[in-house]
């Protein structure tokens, strides 16, 4: 029959070819190729990784080295923001620049030390807007003393000059009856435990 | 006749047939090889770090009083 009519044998014999290289195409070649994509992506983007690597190590080492240039220095950071509150070094610090500047301590005061950096500072209806950064805990004082003018801006400079970082929110000096000069500082320090530091 | 023309006709259909599949074998492929496969978990540890220091803060708290 199929030597009888040659072509529809040829016909039979391509639509069979085709179907099998459909066949072949979707059940062995299709996964074998992406299998081969597959890995061939893979060692690609570990190539890549292992570069990213090597380069961060090159960035660590230069940066250990840095670091290791400063080392000595390091203790600054831990003075200008401590890990703990330290209150108490702080009040004294507070009267030490307040008598070595001349004045007559009438008050100091530090303000409730709060414990994490989302602690509310003040009243739920009236919140304190502190001016540490973000982050930082904030330690609010308050400095009252009697002296001379020039003695009062001493105070306040000393103040600035803290190595303990401190912002002055406010500083007045009033004339009082007596004839002094009366400053009040208000200021802010801070303190950072290692389990803020983000 | 009407055979020959079917045949034909079958013939066109496979053959569209595989060039379809050839297609889609080959965007897949070409989509596997490209897809992005780093774990997220490796990721994290590939951040870039700015090795400098910013060494002026020493000498400006080293400034400040003690």
């Amino acid at each position: 029959m199929v030597q009888t009519r040659p072509l529809l044998a040829t016909s039979l014999w391509v639509i069979m070819s085709l179907i099998l290289l459909i066949i072949l195409l979707v059940l062995a070649l299709r996964p074998t190729l992406i299998t081969i994509a597959d890995l061939l992506a893979k060692i690609r983007e570990q190539g890549e990784v292992s570069k990213q690597l090597e380069d961060k190590m090159v960035s660590v080492q230069t940066a250990t080295a840095n670091l290791k240039k400063i080392d000595d220095k390091l203790y600054l950071l831990d003075v200008g923001l401590p890990k703990e509150d330290l209150w108490d070094q702080l009040a004294s610090k507070l009267e030490s620049i307040a008598t070595a500047s001349g004045l007559k301590i009438q008050n100091i005061i530090i303000y409730k030390v709060p414990l994490s950096p989302t602690e509310l500072i003040g009243t739920k209806e009236q919140p304190i807007i502190v001016s540490a950064p973000k982050g930082i805990i904030p330690i609010r004082f308050k400095i009252i003393a009697v002296g001379s003018y020039d003695q009062s801006r001493k105070l306040i400079e000393a103040v600035e000059k803290m190595r303990r970082i401190t912002i002055i929110d406010q500083a007045n000096i009033d004339l009082t009856k007596e004839g002094d000069y009366m400053v009040t500082i208000q200021a802010e320090t801070g303190y950072l435990p290692d389990k803020f530091i983000l | 006749m009407k055979r020959k023309k079917i045949d034909r006709d079958l013939i066109v259909l496979l053959f569209t047939t595989l060039v379809t599949i050839a297609s889609w074998i080959g965007f897949e492929v070409y989509r596997t090889y490209s897809k992005k496969i780093v774990n997220p978990e490796v990721e994290k540890y590939l951040q870039k770090i700015d090795p400098t220091l910013n060494t002026e803060v020493f000498s400006k708290l080293e400034e400040l009083n003690p």
